[in-house]
C-alpha cells in the first residue's frame, strides 16, 4: 500500500519537473519580446539591453532554466511586470476568491448533473429524458459568459434580486484588517460575519453560472452511462434477484462510480480556465480575472504563475483520483497492495475439483 | 517427412505478477493431408500454439518446421513471401474482418500482399475461391456486417485459401457459429481438404467436433500435451487422467440422436 | 403433478424504429413440480426473450403484447412492478449464463446476500450468514468462510458460478430459471455444476427451466424439452421422444448437426430465407410439410 502510494509520489513529482519546464518554454513560445512589451514600441536599444540584463534574458539558456527551476521550486514565482507585486503572494490572496465559488459551483454541478442524469436514464426515451436532452443541448452549446450574463439579465436587470456583479464588497462595505490579504479569510479571522455573508450573497450568481455550465455535460455522461450500465448482466441478475430499485442504482452507481470521478476531475481542471471569463463579467478578484488581464498585457511572470497554479492543481488532483480509483475497486486495490509479490493463483479448472 | 514438426516449442508470457508458462516444451509432428485436432479447455494453451506454428507469436524456445522450412529462422521478408503457404482462420469471424473493405478486397488481400496476379486473375481467383467455400459472386461487394456468422466465417477461410496454401490452422473456427450451420462449414472445411489436398491443424474445445473431423488429436492440459493419438484410439480408450475426466465431462446427445440418425432419417429418405 | 409455471399463447414484441418486430409468437408450454425442462435454440431463436418475459425483466423497446404467465397460481403479466419483485428473488431464483458480469464486482458476497434478504424484507442476522455458508457449502463452494468475506474476482469461474446458484437459491424459490447457466465454462466444471443445481432443484422439491444452445446438456439433465426456432416453439414432448422420435423437420436438422455434421443439410423454412448461404438446395419433402404446417 505505502508502495503504491509512494510510487504515484514520485509519478507527480516527475510531472511537476515537466509542468515547470512547460511554463519556462512559455516564455519562448510567446511572440514579443517582455522588455518591448513593457517599454512600448519606441524604447531604445540600451534601454532593452537593460531590461534584459534585470529580467536575467541575457544569460544563457542552461543558466536561466536551471535559475527557473530552482526559484519556482522554492515558491518564487517572480513579480508581475507592470505591478511589480509577487506572483505566488497574488495567487495566494486570490486562489481563495476563486475557490469560494468555484467549489460550491462544481458540487451544485454534481447534483444537478446526477439528478438529473439519472432521472433521464430510467425515463429512457420518455418526455422527461426528452425534456433533459433537448436541455442539456442548449447549454452544451452557451459559452459560459452568455450563461453568465443571461442570468444576470434575469436576476439583476429585471427581478432584482441579485447584487450588481462588482466583485466580491460593495463600496458600503469595510474591508476587514490586513491578516493574510485574502478578503474572504480575513473577514472570517476578524469576525465579521455580515462581509462574509455578503461575499457569499454576491457569490451565488458565479455559483449559479458554474453549476450550471458544468451540470450539463456531467449530466450527459450520467445518463449515457447509467443507460449502457441499466442493460447490463450485472442489473439483469441484480433486479432477478428481487432487489428493490434503490439497492439496484447503488449497484448500477459503483459499476460507473470509476468514470465519473475522472470526468468529475476533468471538469475541475476545465472550470480552472473558464474561471478567467466568468471572474471577468462578474469582476471578481480572483485568480482567473488576474490572468487574464495578464495574458492580454503579455505579463509573462503571471502567465507562467496561472500555467503553473492551473497545472498543479489539476495535476494534485488526478493523482488524488487515481489513487482513490484503484483503492475503492477490490480488483485493482488487492493488485496494487500486494505488488508484485507473486502470481495470483490462477483459476485453471481443477480436476480435483469438489464434486460433493 | 512430416509437413510440419514442433520440437519442444516453449512460450511464456511474462506479466507484472509472475510468468505463465502457455506452452511448455510441445512436440509435434503432422503428416500431410492429416487433420490434427488440439483439444482442451480455456486457458491450456492451445490458441497460443496454433500462433507460435505460425509465428504470429514468437516462441521463446524450440523449433517449427513446415514442408522442411525452419519457420523460426526465417527473416522478417521471408516469413510475409512464405506466408501464403500457411494460413490462419480465426474464431471470431467478424472480428477477423475489417468491416470497411467489401468482401472481394478482403479476400482479394493475401494475393496483393503476396504480389499474385494481375487484377483481372486476382479477381477470378477470388471468385473461384468465394464459390469454394459456398459464397456466389453477389457477395463480391459486399461488407461483413450484410453477413451472418456462418458466411462471414466462409469469408474468412476464403481469404486463408485464395493463396492456395498447404498448411491451414482452424482455430476454434466455429465456436461462437450455431449448430446448424456449425455443421455445414465443418461439411465445407472437410469437402476442401479432400478436393485441396489441405493439411488441417484443428484447434477445439468441442470434443464431438474434434471426433467428426479429426484423424488425430492432441489433448493439451495447462500447456502440455498430456495424450496424442488416433482420434477414435484417443477418444475409445483416453490414458491420461485429465482426457478421461475430460470425456467423461463431455454430455453426449449421441445415446437417444444415434437412434435419430438411422431411424428418423432414413424414414425422411425413404 | 402441479403446475408451476404454465404459460400460454405468450407474444412478445419489439418496437424498434424501423418497426415492429415479434420476437416470440404464441410460445405455450408449462413446468411441472419436480421437473426440469430445457429450451433449446440458436442464437436469435427467443429462448432468452421467453425469461425475460416471463420474469418481467424484459428492458423496453421489448414488450409482452398478449398471452398468460401464471405461476403458483398468480397471474404474472398483470401484477405491479413492486409485487413482481418480491417474487423475483423469493418465488423464482434466476441463474445468469456468466457469473462474473452477474455478480457486483465491487461488493463483497456476503454483502450481496444480505442485499437479496433486505429486498425481501428477511432480516439479516448471524442465523441467516450462517444460512448463506451452508448453502454455499453445498452448492461445492471450497472454503465458503474466505468466498463470503471476499469478492467475485477472486473466485475461478466455477466457483462463481456456484456463488450465483446459491444465491438464486438463498430464499428457497420453488422454480429456477436457468439462462445458459453452463456456457461460460469450462466442460470438465460444466458437468459438476449441473449436477449440483439438478441436486438442489428437482431433488429438493423445486422445478428448473433451462435454456440452453447445447443438445447435451438438455440429453443428460431435462426431462422435457421445447425445440425454439425464430420465436416459436416448433416442437415440445419428453426428451425422450423428442430426441428420438423427432418430428419437426428443424429438430431433426438440429440433432444431426451434432451426430452427423459432416452429412447434414442445414435447414431452410419456407419463405427462401436461408440460414446460411452457400449450401446446395435440394428439393425437401420436410420444407413443403412445414410450409403447408405453417398455413394452417
Amino acid at each position: 500500500m505505502i508502495r503504491y502510494i509512494i510510487s504515484r509520489l514520485v509519478i507527480a513529482a516527475l510531472l511537476l519537473c515537466g509542468l515547470i519546464t512547460l511554463s519556462f518554454g512559455l516564455v519562448s513560445l510567446l511572440p514579443g519580446d517582455p522588455a518591448v512589451a513593457l517599454l512600448g514600441e519606441y524604447a531604445t536599444p540600451a534601454d532593452i539591453a537593460r531590461i534584459h540584463a534585470e529580467l536575467g534574458l541575457d544569460l544563457p539558456f542552461w543558466e536561466r532554466y536551471l535559475g527557473y527551476m530552482s526559484r519556482t521550486l522554492s515558491g518564487d514565482l517572480g513579480h508581475s511586470l507592470f505591478t511589480g507585486s509577487s506572483v505566488s503572494g497574488e495567487i495566494m490572496t486570490r486562489l481563495p476568491n476563486t475557490l469560494i465559488y468555484l467549489i460550491p459551483g462544481l458540487a451544485l454541478a454534481l447534483i444537478i448533473g446526477m439528478a438529473s442524469g439519472t432521472f433521464a436514464a430510467y425515463r429512457y426515451r420518455r418526455f422527461a429524458d426528452k425534456t433533459f436532452t433537448f436541455w442539456i443541448s442548449i447549454l452544451m452549446a452557451m459559452p459560459e459568459f452568455v450563461l453568465a450574463l443571461l442570468l444576470l439579465f434575469v436576476f439583476y436587470q429585471q427581478l432584482r434580486i441579485a447584487p450588481a456583479p462588482i466583485g466580491m464588497l460593495s463600496s458600503a462595505q469595510i474591508t476587514p484588517p490586513h491578516v493574510t490579504g485574502s478578503v474572504p479569510i480575513d473577514a472570517i479571522i476578524a469576525g465579521q460575519w455580515a462581509t462574509f455573508s455578503s461575499i457569499l450573497g454576491r457569490a451565488v450568481l458565479p455559483i449559479v453560472t458554474m453549476g450550471l455550465f458544468f451540470a450539463a455535460p456531467f449530466g450527459k455522461t450520467v445518463r449515457s452511462g447509467l443507460l449502457q450500465v441499466l442493460q447490463s448482466p450485472q442489473i439483469e441478475f441484480a433486479r432477478a434477484c428481487g432487489l428493490r430499485p434503490a439497492q439496484v442504482f447503488r449497484y448500477a452507481l459503483s459499476d460507473i462510480r470509476g468514470s465519473l470521478m475522472t470526468y468529475l476531475v476533468l471538469l475541475f481542471a476545465a472550470s480552472l480556465s473558464g474561471a478567467a471569463i466568468v471572474e471577468s463579467v462578474f469582476s471578481w478578484p480572483g485568480v482567473g480575472s488576474w490572468s487574464l488581464d495578464g495574458v492580454l498585457k503579455g505579463d509573462v511572470p503571471v502567465i507562467q504563475g496561472f500555467v503553473l497554479i492551473m497545472g498543479s492543481t489539476s495535476l494534485l488532483g488526478y493523482v488524488i483520483l487515481d489513487a482513490l480509483i484503484t483503492l475503492l475497486d477490490p480488483r485493482t486495490r488487492s493488485k496494487a497492495v500486494a505488488g508484485r509479490r507473486q502470481p495470483r493463483e490462477r483459476s485453471t479448472p481443477a480436476i480435483t475439483s469438489a464434486n460433493s | 517427412m512430416p509437413l510440419l514438426e514442433l520440437v519442444d516449442v516453449t512460450k511464456i508470457f511474462r506479466t507484472p505478477y509472475g510468468e505463465a508458462r502457455a506452452v511448455d516444451g510441445i512436440t509435434l509432428s503432422v503428416e500431410a493431408g492429416e487433420t490434427l485436432g488440439i483439444i482442451g479447455e480455456s486457458g491450456s494453451g492451445k490458441s497460443t500454439l496454433g500462433r507460435l506454428i505460425l509465428r504470429l507469436v514468437e516462441p521463446d524456445s524450440g523449433s517449427v518446421v513446415i514442408e522442411g522450412q525452419d519457420v523460426l529462422a526465417l527473416s522478417r521478408g521471408e516469413l510475409r513471401k512464405k506466408r501464403r503457404h500457411w494460413q490462419i482462420v480465426f474464431q471470431e469471424p467478424f472480428a477477423s474482418l475489417n468491416p470497411r473493405l467489401t468482401i472481394r478486397q478482403i479476400v482479394e488481400e493475401p494475393l496483393v500482399v503476396a504480389r499474385i496476379g494481375t487484377r483481372a486473375e486476382r479477381r477470378l481467383r477470388v471468385l473461384t475461391t468465394l464459390e469454394e467455400v459456398g459464397l456466389s459472386a453477389d457477395f463480391m461487394d459486399r461488407r461483413p456486417a450484410n453477413l451472418s456468422g456462418g458466411q462471414q466465417q466462409r469469408v474468412g477461410i476464403a481469404r486463408a485459401l485464395v493463396t492456395n496454401p498447404s498448411l491451414v490452422v482452424l482455430d476454434e473456427p466455429t465456436s461462437s457459429l450455431d449448430l446448424t450451420i456449425r455443421a455445414s462449414i465443418l461439411r465445407t472445411l472437410a469437402r476442401l481438404r479432400a478436393s485441396r489436398r489441405l493439411t488441417y491443424v484443428f484447434i477445439s474445445h468441442d470434443i464431438e467436433t474434434v471426433r467428426h473431423f479429426c484423424s488425430t488429436v492432441a489433448v493439451m492440459h495447462r500447456g502440455k500435451i498430456v495424450e496424442v493419438g488416433p482420434t477414435q484410439e484417443v477418444l475409445m480408450a483416453p490414458q491420461h487422467p485429465y482426457t478421461q475426466s475430460l470425456i467423461s465431462a463431455a454430455l453426449p446427445v449421441v445415446p437417444y440422436a444415434a437412434t435419430v440418425a438411422t431411424t428418423n432419417l432414413q424414414g425422411q429418405i425413404s | 403433478m402441479n403446475k408451476a409455471l404454465q404459460v400460454t399463447e405468450l407474444e412478445t414484441e419489439f418496437h424498434t424504429p424501423k418497426g415492429v418486430v415479434r420476437a416470440l409468437h404464441r410460445v405455450s408450454f408449462d413446468v411441472q413440480d419436480n421437473e426440469i425442462v430445457g429450451i433449446v435454440g440458436e442464437s436469435g431463436s427467443g429462448k432468452s426473450t421467453v425469461v425475460r418475459s416471463i420474469t418481467k425483466l424484459l428492458m423496453p423497446p421489448g414488450k409482452v403484447s398478449a398471452g398468460t404467465v401464471t405461476f403458483a397460481g398468480r397471474s404474472l403479466l398483470g401484477l405491479p412492478e413492486r409485487e413482481m419483485r418480491q417474487i423475483r428473488g423469493k418465488d423464482i431464483g434466476f441463474i445468469a449464463q456468466n457469473p462474473f458480469s452477474a455478480l457486483n464486482p465491487v461488493t463483497r458476497i456476503e454483502k450481496q446476500f444480505a442485499n437479496i434478504a433486505k429486498a425481501h424484507g428477511v432480516k439479516v442476522d448471524p442465523s441467516e450468514r450462517n444460512r448463506a455458508l451452508q448453502l454455499l457449502e453445498s452448492t461445492g463452494v471450497r472454503d465458503p468462510e474466505r468466498v463470503m468475506r471476499g469478492y467475485a474476482h477472486e473466485l475461478s469461474g466455477g466457483m462463481a458460478q456456484r456463488v450465483v446458484i446459491a444465491m438464486a437459491l438463498y430464499l428457497n424459490p420453488q422454480l429456477v430459471i436457468a439462462d445458459e447457466p453452463t456456457t461460460a465454462l469450462d466442460l470438465t466444471v460444466q458437468r459438476q455444476v449441473l449436477d449440483t443445481l439438478r441436486r438442489l432443484t428437482v431433488e429438493s422439491g423445486r422445478s428448473m427451466l433451462i435454456v440452453t444452445h447445447d443438445l447435451g446438456v438438455v440429453a443428460a439433465y431435462c426431462n422435457r424439452v421445447l425445440v425454439m426456432y425464430r420465436g416459436s416453439i416448433v416442437e415440445q414432448g419428453l426428451v425422450a421422444d423428442v430426441f428420438v422420435r423427432p418430428q419437426h423437420p428443424y429438430t431433426i436438422s438440429l440433432l444431426n448437426s451434432v451426430v452427423r455434421p459432416e452429412d447434414e443439410t442445414p435447414y431452410v423454412p419456407d419463405g427462401g430465407e436461408t440460414p446460411d448461404a452457400g449450401e446446395p438446395e435440394s428439393p425437401d419433402p420436410s420444407k413443403v410439410q412445414l410450409s403447408e404446417a405453417r398455413r394452417s
